[in-house]
């Protein structure tokens, strides 16, 4: 239990030196980033990016009338295709997977 | 015989390590951290030993039965430590293979890949259903053979070890020699990356000769740099979501699977594997980019 105890300490010990050393950088997607992200989607091959005011995310259309979202999480970022339908909805986008039911893009 | 545990000796190196490598990341600008994921990859870490603890047990049970099948007597001499660390690294390279290319071990191997960051905090982000995926039956054989359970137990220790120092993009290349033999950083790299010409390929855990032997090599390419993860990156830090993910998605498609041979391919086939449609498998996304890479030539 003691090790255990020492272990958790250490884990938060560490995570608290990277968080000090600056380590949560929220970088902006250009559209260039943006394209290549949705690149990294098999089959999907993306024409163009409309990124979100705050410039972390973007929904990207593709070259197959399909669309994909970028998403970001920490400094790097996450593309997913949009299910058929929900490339027209405003509001909250359901990717049907946990912790991507309620998707926005943008503030 | 009572063997030290060469992973518990090292967690004071490990920390002292990271801690250095943090500050070489501010300094030289090279490689990259994020707290968050430092963080997932600490506490996964942190968890796989607690599921080890909990498994030891059973798992020394298993070894201790199957040793009594054992075809020869070894001795706790130096060259049987050595054959054993040789042919331990040969089970875990034939492990490994397995793990990236049958889902059930894919599975519980995927954790340590789910970071897409490569750093030393990556090297401990280990898995917390290795028991559960079988993933000891790749060990069974040394057992059969005569190595003492014990020996196995430190040969293990001291290759799960070395594979350390390899999760860092500080270190460029190693001398010729070493990087022929032994598995580096820079070969590391490449079996962490999701570029399509690296998918499946440096399994090795010390030598990287496995590799080279068994056709599965890639060298590290000046003009391709890794992109680290997995193809379906997470969209969360969470560790226990990173540890059970590809377990829901299983049993989600087990579910929903219509006929024996669906079942057999969720489970038995390929990560990404779906009826009739190989597009999202390493093969797959291997072939689309060779075949783009020929219209485009
Ligand atoms: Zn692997
Ligand atoms: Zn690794």
């Amino acid at each position: 239990m003691l090790t255990f105890l020492l272990s958790a300490a250490g884990v938060l010990l560490l995570t608290g030196v990277a968080w000090a050393l600056g380590f949560r950088e929220a970088p902006r997607l250009s559209q260039c980033r943006a394209l290549a992200e949705a690149c990294q989607i098999p089959g999907f091959r993306p024409i163009a990016a409309e990124i979100a005011a705050d410039g972390r995310s973007a929904r990207v259309t593709g070259a197959a009338g399909d669309a994909a979202v970028i998403l970001p999480v920490g400094d790097r970022f996450i593309a997913r295709r949009l299910p058929e339908g929900a490339a027209a909805a405003h509001d909250a986008i359901d990717l049907g997977e946990p912790f991507l039911h309620r998707v926005r893009l943008g503030p | 015989m009572t063997l030290p545990d060469p992973v518990q000796l090292a967690v004071p190196v490990f920390v002292g390590l990271v801690l250095l490598e943090m500050v070489a990341v501010r300094l030289r600008r090279r490689g990259a951290y994020e707290w968050h994921d430092a963080g997932a990859s600490l506490a996964l870490g942190l968890g796989s030993t607690v599921a080890g603890a909990l498994v030891a047990a059973p798992v020394a049970g298993i070894a201790s039965f199957v040793f009594q099948f054992r075809l020869f007597e070894v001795p706790f001499a130096w060259w049987a430590f050595l054959a054993a660390f040789v042919l331990d690294d040969l089970a875990y390279y034939v492990f490994h293979r397995t793990a990236h290319r049958v889902r059930w071990f894919w599975a519980s191997h995927v954790v340590h890949h789910s970071s897409q960051h490569y750093n030393l905090t990556t090297a401990l982000r280990q898995t917390w259903t290795g028991f559960f995926s079988l993933s000891f039956l790749f060990r069974l054989p040394l057992f059969l053979i005569g190595f003492p359970p014990a020996m196995v137990v430190f040969v293990a220790g001291l290759n799960l070890v070395y594979q350390f120092w390899i999760h860092t993009e500080q270190i460029g290349r190693m001398p010729r020699w070493f990087e022929a033999v032994m598995n580096t950083p820079s070969h590391h790299r490449v079996h962490h990356a999701t570029n399509p010409c690296y998918l499946d390929r440096n399994y090795a855990g010390v030598f990287i000769v496995w590799d080279r032997l068994f056709g599965t090599f890639a060298p590290e390419r000046a003009d391709e740099p890794c992109r680290y993860g997995i193809v379906r990156n997470l969209p969360t830090f969470n560790p226990l979501w990173a540890a059970i993910h590809e377990w829901v998605a299983i049993g989600r498609d087990v579910l929903a699977a219509r006929s024996l041979r669906a079942l057999a391919g969720f489970t038995l086939g390929p990560p990404g594997w779906r009826p009739g449609d190989r597009s999202m498998t390493s093969d797959g996304i291997r072939a689309a980019w060779a075949a783009r890479a020929r219209e485009q030539a």
